[in-house]
């Protein structure tokens, strides 16, 4: 022990003499040499050798003493000056390693030597320094990160703040800038694979910086491929459970900024949609069609235009922004299937907190969801959890619904969904849990719409007459969307006005497979109505009309519709509809007659269309029965026509059009052959078209919009959504008491008098008259003018009574 | 109205004709394939949403497509007489969630069609497997016709754009028509490029070829 200690001063002795010797004597400090050199580096070699020495020297003397702690571990004394003149020349050595390739080959290696034996000896002021020397030597492009990567991981274990800091921003900079021009795989590959097997190791400090690492990277979107998805998702089976929660978080935060970047988006739509849907009732159509002069008509009808614009435009927006959702590595997962099972096997076995199993149990119905998986064992697992006093129970609810897609049977949902319903929907429980349950069966009704049952719907549809405001309203969303998707399930009264009065949910397994290009029957049948429009190109006036009811006329069609009741007033307006299409009628006819010629040269006969067009009509006569009736009294002539403007009405109208598809598909398929493929613009044209269909339905739907199985995937469910946020009514003190706090800063009330002489800032009119000098002439008069007045004054007061009354 | 096609007609059937008599002109020992690969560009598959779509051709691309019925007594009776490979429940019970025999299974058969009463049971019957190889089976009820339904399983081709910017798939033989093929070619070609967020714009080549002929750009 002795030896060494003596040795050790020895050696220090020898280091500060070199030092004397070399440095003090040329009168040179680092900084200084270190700018000259940079100068001329062929000049100070003999310097540069010797700071090298030096260094060298210093740094045994750091790795013995790291020797020696690890075979005594006596607490490290070394002196900080030694400590500090190591960093000094390593910093130096480093800034002039540029200059001499040859001479400071070595110098890299040994640094990170040095590191790599002695960084939990050395004193943290100087590791930081050495640390910040390598950083500077990978910067410059002498080291290559990849040999030092390991280094700089483990550097960041020791416990050093700033160390750890400084290595880990180190990375990610260096990381993100070779990865910024353009990215090199195999190097990139080669770094990752570093950090996935320290990802690997037991180590848990490790293994938690690998991954905080990874999960920078991929936040910065530098490393957002597959294999570091899945290394982060494989992260969740880490024996460690800390890793394991730091993994699930960074999958759960990544659904919550997809959510955010949503619900902004989302407000923005409200924003949107709300206007709309408060211009554009059926009214506003039918005025803007039917009431008023031409020039207003043409306005409103502008006016309307302007709604179906906007909506597009929204439709653009929603489809750019739906992929936002794409960089959450949980898509990217190569085998989803063994992940979700791996995770729910380790959630049913694990005995962590409640909030850690929450976690894992949303990652796992995210994953469900979002791949389809078939997870059967996890409903009846989450059942367990489905009661109105457990916590945090609408973010379970969440996941239960996002865990239910269209691939799952519907039996296995079936005892959990039942369990919802039982659990929250009853007379007793209270009305917020009613109002949460209805909202779930809703939205899982939504995804399997196979789980309900006649019986239960009609229930649960029974709420909307609840006082309560949130039960009635999650009782009447869940009435709407049993209005699209299964009227039939509901009685007469409640079934309202369906779009499609025989939807039916698809049967488990079926699949609905497209047999030409969506859309396309949109196409032929604007080439229809474009090709008469060229036809008769004459008569101006008719196309307009014709091209204006293209446009809006869902809502006057509604209106018919509806109006079958009060005939009188549909008469009415008829009347116009008459008027106006009498004078198309002709042309009309003729067009009809058109379309009827095309259909009959696929078909053999005339006597074959005139059964189409007969279909037609009785198509037709369940919609404008009402019509119909009165046709019949009319004569033949005039039925005819009728009927064919009917015909040609309908073939605007949605639904009409649904029933016509039957017929008219031979006709279509027939013409998409010939037609041969389609072009750009065509598709451009299928595309507006549709947009146009779509906001027709949408008018006709109040807004509803059933959503697609993809997008149901997509898309997280929003735990707080299933809660019902109608804001309650408030009693009339509540009331008060805001209209109170809005008056607050008015201040109490003061009589003007008051307020006036609090007065500052100068004197007032009056006090400046009494200050006014005068000429003693006029103070004379006014002097006497008031002693007259006076007198009088008391003449006066004399006749007055003052004081008690005599008798009394 | 002018309407500008990206592929006349006249080059539709120029390239039929070729790949046909390039087929013909040396016969093989079994029946080939035509083929449809596709190039697309402007196209992040790392970015965009991948997208997938099916559509039924008119006429059936792949004659030797196999199709297993996994059905009910009545199902099963019927596919033994129509000479259709089928599997009862009995069968699938025997595999007894073993993923080798669900795999091997999955791969001998291009598609399965189901019964009513069987199709719930199958994910528990058979485990993830056949979702895991995209042939989870279609509905067949007893309404249906069992060999139209074959016929329509067997027309139907499915476009799904994975992570390489290129596809290829099945749109006909070469025992067709060129009639017949080229209807297909059209429809398939419509449908892809219906599919794609700017169509044609998405397009970067077209290439038709039969499995042992040489290939005819068709865009």
């Amino acid at each position: 022990m002795s030896s060494i200690s003596g040795r050790h001063a020895q050696s220090e002795l020898t280091a500060e003499g070199i030092a004397a010797s070399g440095l003090t004597s040329e009168k040179l400090s680092l900084p200084n040499l270190q700018s000259k050199m940079k100068c001329d580096p062929e000049g100070y070699e003999s310097e540069l050798i010797l700071v090298y020495e030096q260094f060298k020297s210093s740094m045994n003397l750091f790795e013995e003493q790291a020797a020696r702690s690890f075979t005594s571990l006596s607490g490290v004394s070394t002196d900080s000056t030694v400590s500090k003149d190591l960093g000094d020349r390593s910093m130096f050595l480093s800034h002039v390693t540029p200059f001499y390739p040859k001479l400071l080959v070595n110098f890299p290696k040994e640094l990170a030597i040095l590191l790599k034996s002695s960084a939990r000896t050395l004193p943290s002021g100087l590791r930081v320094h050495v640390t910040q020397a390598l950083i500077l030597l990978i910067n410059r492009k002498i080291v290559d990160i990849g040999e030092t990567l390991e280094l700089f991981m483990e550097l960041q274990t020791l416990g050093d703040r700033v160390l750890r800091k400084l290595a880990f921003s180190h990375i990610v900079h260096s990381i993100r800038r070779m990865n910024q021009k353009h990215k090199n795989d195999m190097k990139n590959r080669a770094l990752q694979n570093i950090l996935f097997a320290l990802l690997q190791q037991e180590d848990e400090a490790k293994a938690k910086r690998s991954l905080i690492t990874l999960c920078e990277l991929h936040r910065r979107r530098v490393w957002f491929d597959d294999r570091t998805a899945n290394a982060i998702c494989s992260a969740c089976f880490h024996s460690s459970s800390r890793i394991m929660i730091a993994s699930l978080s960074f999958l759960l935060d990544y659904e919550k900024i997809e959510d955010d970047s949503d619900s902004d988006l989302a407000d923005s739509e409200d924003e949107q949609t709300a206007n709309p849907q408060v211009v554009v009732n059926k009214e506003a159509i039918y005025k803007a069609n039917n009431k008023g002069t031409s020039s207003s008509k043409k306005k409103k009808q502008a006016k309307l235009q302007r709604v179906v614009r906007s909506m597009k435009k929204q439709q653009r927006v929603q489809s750019e922004n739906n992929n936002t959702s794409y960089y959450s590595p949980l898509n990217h997962l190569k085998d989803a299937q063994g992940f979700a099972e791996k995770l729910f096997s380790r959630l049913q076995t694990c005995n962590e907190r409640f909030e850690i199993k929450m976690m894992m149990l949303k990652v796992i119905a995210r994953t469900v969801g979002l791949h389809h998986l078939i997870l059967l064992n996890f409903y009846p697992y989450l059942q367990r959890y489905v009661q109105p006093h457990q916590r945090d129970v609408t973010n379970l609810l969440a996941a239960a619904v996002q865990a239910c897609h269209d691939m799952v049977p519907p039996d296995a949902v079936e005892p959990l969904f039942k369990q919802v319903v039982n659990q929250f929907v009853h007379d007793r429980s209270r009305p917020e849990a009613i109002s949460v349950g209805i909202n779930v069966v809703r939205e899982i009704c939504l995804r399997m719409p196979l789980l309900m049952t006649e019986d239960l719907l009609q229930d649960l549809v029974l709420y909307k007459k609840s006082n309560e405001k949130a039960v009635s309203a999650a009782a009447r969303s869940l009435l709407t969307l049993f209005r699209e998707i299964c009227p039939s399930l509901l009685v007469k009264k409640d079934r309202g006005r369906p779009t499609n009065p025989k939807a039916r949910p698809k049967a488990f397994g079926e699949v609905s497979v497209a047999s030409s290009v969506p859309g396309i029957e949109l196409l032929d049948q604007e080439d229809n109505v474009s090709d008469d429009d060229v036809e008769e190109g004459s008569v101006g006036l008719s196309d307009y009309d014709n091209q204006s009811d293209e446009d809006v006329d869902p809502g006057e069609e509604d209106v018919n519709c509806e109006n079958d009741g009060d005939n009188a007033s549909d008469n009415g307006s008829g009347d116009d509809d008459k008027i106006d299409d009498e004078c198309n009628s002709d042309e009309e006819f003729s067009e009809d007659d058109d379309a009827i010629d095309s259909a009959t040269e696929d078909d053999e006969s005339d006597g074959e269309a005139e059964d189409i067009v007969d279909s037609k009509m009785q198509d037709n006569s369940s919609l404008a029965s009402e019509d119909d009736d009165v046709d019949e009294k009319e004569s033949k002539g005039i039925k005819r026509k009728i009927s064919d403007i009917d015909v040609n009405a309908a073939s605007n109208s949605l639904r009409a059009l649904k029933k016509l598809a039957g017929a008219k598909t031979e006709h279509n398929s027939l013409n998409t052959e010939e037609d041969g493929i389609l072009s750009n613009e065509d598709f451009q044209r299928i595309k507006e078209l549709k947009a146009k269909k779509d906001a027709r339905s949408v008018l006709a739907q109040h807004g509803f919009k059933l959503p697609s199985s993809d997008q149901l995937s997509t898309k997280r469910v929003d735990a707080a959504k299933l809660e019902a946020n109608i804001r309650k009514k408030l009693s009339k003190e509540e009331r008060l008491a805001i209209i109170r706090a809005g008056r607050e800063d008015r201040g109490r009330y003061q009589a003007k008098t008051a307020l006036k002489k609090k007065k500052t800032g100068g004197s007032s009119n009056q006090q400046k008259e009494h200050k006014k000098l005068m000429p003693l002439a006029a103070k004379r008069s006014k002097v006497s003018r008031s002693k007259i007045e006076k007198k009088r004054k008391q003449a006066r007061a004399g006749k007055q009574f003052r004081g008690r009354k005599a008798w009394k | 109205m002018v309407i500008y096609s990206k592929i006349s007609k006249d080059s539709l059937f120029e390239c039929v004709n070729y790949v046909l008599e390039k087929a013909n002109e040396k016969p093989r020992k079994f029946l080939q394939t035509v083929e449809l690969q596709i190039g697309l560009k402007n196209y992040d598959p790392q970015r965009d949403k991948r997208f997938s779509g099916t559509v039924k051709l008119r006429n059936i691309p792949r004659p030797l497509f196999k199709v297993c019925v996994l059905g009910d007594q009545q199902h099963c009776d019927e596919a033994a007489a129509n000479n259709i490979p089928f599997k009862s429940v009995e069968d699938l019970k025997k595999l007894n969630k073993n993923k080798k025999l669900i795999k091997r299974l999955a791969k001998k058969y291009d598609a399965f069609l189901a019964s009513e009463s069987l199709i719930k049971q199958i994910p528990r019957l058979l485990g993830p497997g056949l979702n895991k190889a995209g042939k989870f089976p279609t509905l067949l009820t007893h309404q249906d016709n069992m060999v139209e339904k074959i016929d329509e399983v067997k027309a139907t081709i499915k476009f799904q754009m994975k992570k390489v910017l290129c596809l290829g798939l099945a749109v006909g033989n070469i025992g067709m028509t060129p009639d017949q093929l080229a209807q297909n070619i059209n429809l398939a070609i419509n449908f892809l490029v219906s599919l794609l967020k700017k169509n044609w714009q998405n397009i970067k080549s077209l290439h038709v070829k039969s499995t042992m002929g040489p290939s005819f750009r068709l865009y």
